[in-house]
């Protein structure tokens, strides 16, 4: 789905405004936002935007990096581009993909609960192709539509009142409408759990890659680099 | 085990209290651990910000820490302490809490007072994002082409907003409410179900023209909730004429009656928004219920023509943003001298007057410079104080990695070295504590790479192996 302007930016264009102009030019278009407030305005106060998050911290990698140069070590300053530049990545743009992978590949999970958890952009897969058949998949994982646990909370909600109305409506049996409300339910659990198992996927992935993996794997790179170093 | 609504349905839904006494035995995403998982899963991941904290506190500072502490030592393991900590706080948190630190000062009538910042009373506190309310205003110009009166202005602009929201989850929530429904075991009764989702969730995400009237009628309807939210305009107007009245019998005229009066107002606007903003939870449900059951989900696109003007924004501030843009910007254009919406049909001239008031600009620097338009004005702000936010936080954040080596520095008497290849030079630690010329003259040759510590490869776990 585009996102972006829907129209072109005139407003610079048009002649100045007083505050009493009438006749043809009484309308002054609405003022655009501009690239920084696009890119920068809080979403929600007072917690800070995502895109500031990804600059600031962008920017501290550097100062690091930096600052490790400062000092005379090489050797720190890969470590901090190692650890830093995979965290941002992960933080900003691997977890969602790790979490469609899980759906993806998880062994067992039905159609039925697959299928109301992702859906892509384009519809079926390509049937020919390898390379086409590839980029739907690198797609599917970045950008294919994903329900939050909340969404599907709301769709259960949706479900029930539906089954409400049938219940007053066309007078079914009590039985056969509390069934249909269990069975609902419990559809709908199982789909919001395999959606937060989803999610946990990826923060434990998270945690153990940027936490674990890449601190232990920088340091028996740098005692690596200063054994070599000293054979010299 | 039953889905925990985020409202409390169990009052309408005797039923769910049934299917809570008995688990499926079959599957082992039903199991009471697997069940803890998910929900602590879903709580970290439906806040961005907690999931920020969470993967940085729980998953980098305390593990990065305690490894490096082990493993290279105290220098190493302050330093990655301060890194980490400072990450979380100045990464994630820092720039939130300036803007609104920065906000705040922009709306107090203290700050006001001393400075003159904000002379047309825009009252940042109603929070609408930038592109938010430039989609509005777009909407608002389409409107007042369209409109008659200025109540026809206003339900026009509220048709069109209420036209082009569309769920985002359109594709999936229809399929997870078709399956769900094949799951009812009573064949007619699921034949029936079936039939009956078009009509109440439609599969384009649109809602149902029967969410839209009642979502209409909460925005405009005198016995909606709104009603008993203050009426901003009005009581602004009401105030004005009474102030107007007192001021001049303290004997002000001309250029300091007008002055003053303006001040006065603005104190008011900004008060009386800021009590509107704390009594609209009620409206706020409102419309959030209403839009659930008319085919909505939590989050939400705002199209124009085919494409997405606004893009997962969460339901609920969205209808802030809704809320706050037709009382802080849209009736304040619309209504008359008493600051009431009437159903006179406006002129050329007086449409004219009501866009310059909504997007006039004069797009001069600094906050204090004349801007008709409300809309110009509020993006004046908001590029003022998040760019200092952003600005500040980029400072502190710089300036972290440079005070973890001064600190170091400072621990071993002005010995520069990087605790990440190993301690200080040994033949330097016995003079640490101050800055001997031997430590001055290793320090020079360490840095310049020509003398090494004697740190070796060594096993993982071995604890300080290296030291």
């Amino acid at each position: 789905m585009n996102i972006g302007n829907t129209r072109p930016v005139m407003t610079k264009m048009l002649p100045k405004q007083t505050q009493f102009s009438g006749g043809l030019n009484q309308f002054v278009r609405t003022p655009q936002a501009g690239t920084f407030l696009k890119l920068f305005d809080y979403e929600r106060l007072p917690h800070s935007a995502v895109n500031q998050i990804k600059l600031i911290y962008g920017l501290v990698i550097i100062s690091r990096i930096r600052a490790a140069l400062s000092r005379g070590s090489w050797n720190e300053a890969r470590e901090h581009a190692t650890r830093d530049i995979m965290g941002w990545t992960f933080w900003f743009y691997a977890m969602p993909a790790v979490q469609r992978m899980f759906v993806k590949a998880l062994v067992g999970m039905p159609k039925e609960y697959r299928e109301a958890l992702l859906h892509h952009p384009d519809g079926a897969k390509p049937a020919t192709g390898v390379i086409k058949k590839l980029g739907w998949h690198l797609k599917s994982l970045f950008n294919s539509e994903m329900p939050s646990a909340l969404q599907i909370e709301a769709r259960c909600e949706q479900a029930l009142n539906l089954i409400d109305t049938q219940a007053k409506t066309q007078r079914w049996k009590q039985t056969a409408v509390d069934g249909a409300k269990k069975q609902v339910n419990e559809y709908f659990h199982k789909l919001k759990n395999y959606r937060n198992f989803a999610s946990f996927t990826g923060l434990v992935g998270a945690i153990a890659l940027l936490g674990f993996g890449v601190v232990l794997f920088n340091i028996y790179m740098t005692r690596k680099s200063m054994a070599a170093s000293q054979k010299h | 085990m039953h889905i925990t609504p985020h409202k409390p349905i169990q009052t309408s839904h005797p039923v769910l209290s049934l299917t809570t006494a008995q688990a499926p035995e079959h599957a082992i995403l039903f199991s009471g651990v697997g069940d803890v998982v998910a929900n602590l899963a879903q709580k970290i991941d439906t806040n961005r910000i907690l999931e920020l904290t969470v993967t940085d506190v729980g998953g980098m500072v305390l593990p990065r820490t305690a490894i490096e502490y082990n493993q290279r030592g105290s220098d190493m393991g302050r330093e990655t302490l301060i890194r980490e900590i400072s990450g979380t706080l100045v990464n994630v948190f820092f720039a939130g809490w300036l803007g609104a630190l920065g906000f705040m000062l922009f709306n107090s009538n203290a700050v006001h007072r001393m400075l003159r910042l904000n002379p047309l009373g825009v009252h940042t506190g109603a929070w609408i994002n930038a592109k938010s309310l430039q989609a509005f205003g777009e909407q608002f110009e389409e409107a007042l082409k369209a409109g008659k009166t200025p109540a026809q202005v206003r339900e026009k602009w509220i048709d069109a907003i209420l036209d082009s929201i569309v769920a985002q989850d359109a594709h999936v929530g229809h399929t997870s409410l078709h399956n769900a429904l094949d799951k009812v075991t009573s064949a007619p009764l699921r034949q029936a179900l079936h039939a009956s989702v078009e009509g109440a969730i439609p599969q384009s995400g649109r809602l149902t023209p029967k969410a839209k009237k009642l979502l209409k009628h909460i925005l405009t309807g005198q016995n909606s909730p709104w009603a008993g939210v203050v009426n901003v305009q009005e009581a602004i107007a009401r105030f004005a004429s009474e102030e107007t009245g007192r001021l001049k019998a303290t004997g002000l005229s001309g250029e300091a009656l007008s002055h003053a009066l303006e001040s006065a107002v603005r104190s008011k606007r900004i008060e009386m928004s800021s009590a509107v903003v704390k009594a609209e939870a009620p409206v706020l449900e409102a419309l959030e219920k209403a839009a659930l059951q008319g085919g909505l989900s939590e989050k939400i696109h705002l199209l124009a023509g085919d494409r997405a003007v606004l893009s997962d924004k969460a339901l609920k501030p969205f209808f802030q943003e809704v809320k706050a843009f037709l009382e802080q910007y849209m009736d304040r254009v619309l209504v008359d001298s008493q600051g009431k919406m009437t159903n006179r049909v406006l002129h050329a001239a007086e449409k004219g007057r009501m866009t310059a008031l909504m997007n006039g600009s004069s797009m001069l620097p600094g906050l204090k410079k004349a801007v008709t338009g409300l809309i110009p004005y509020t993006y004046k702000v908001k590029r003022w104080v998040s760019a200092v936010a952003v600005f500040t936080t980029l400072v502190v954040g710089f300036s972290v990695a440079f005070f973890n080596n001064w600190l170091t520095k400072k621990k071993h008497g002005g010995l520069v070295f990087s605790p990440a290849e190993g301690g200080p030079p040994p033949e330097a630690q016995s003079t640490a504590g101050g800055a001997s010329d031997a430590s001055i003259i290793n320090n020079a040759l360490y840095s310049s790479r020509l003398v090494r510590h004697n740190v070796g490869f060594a096993p993982f776990m071995q604890r300080r192996a290296a030291l």
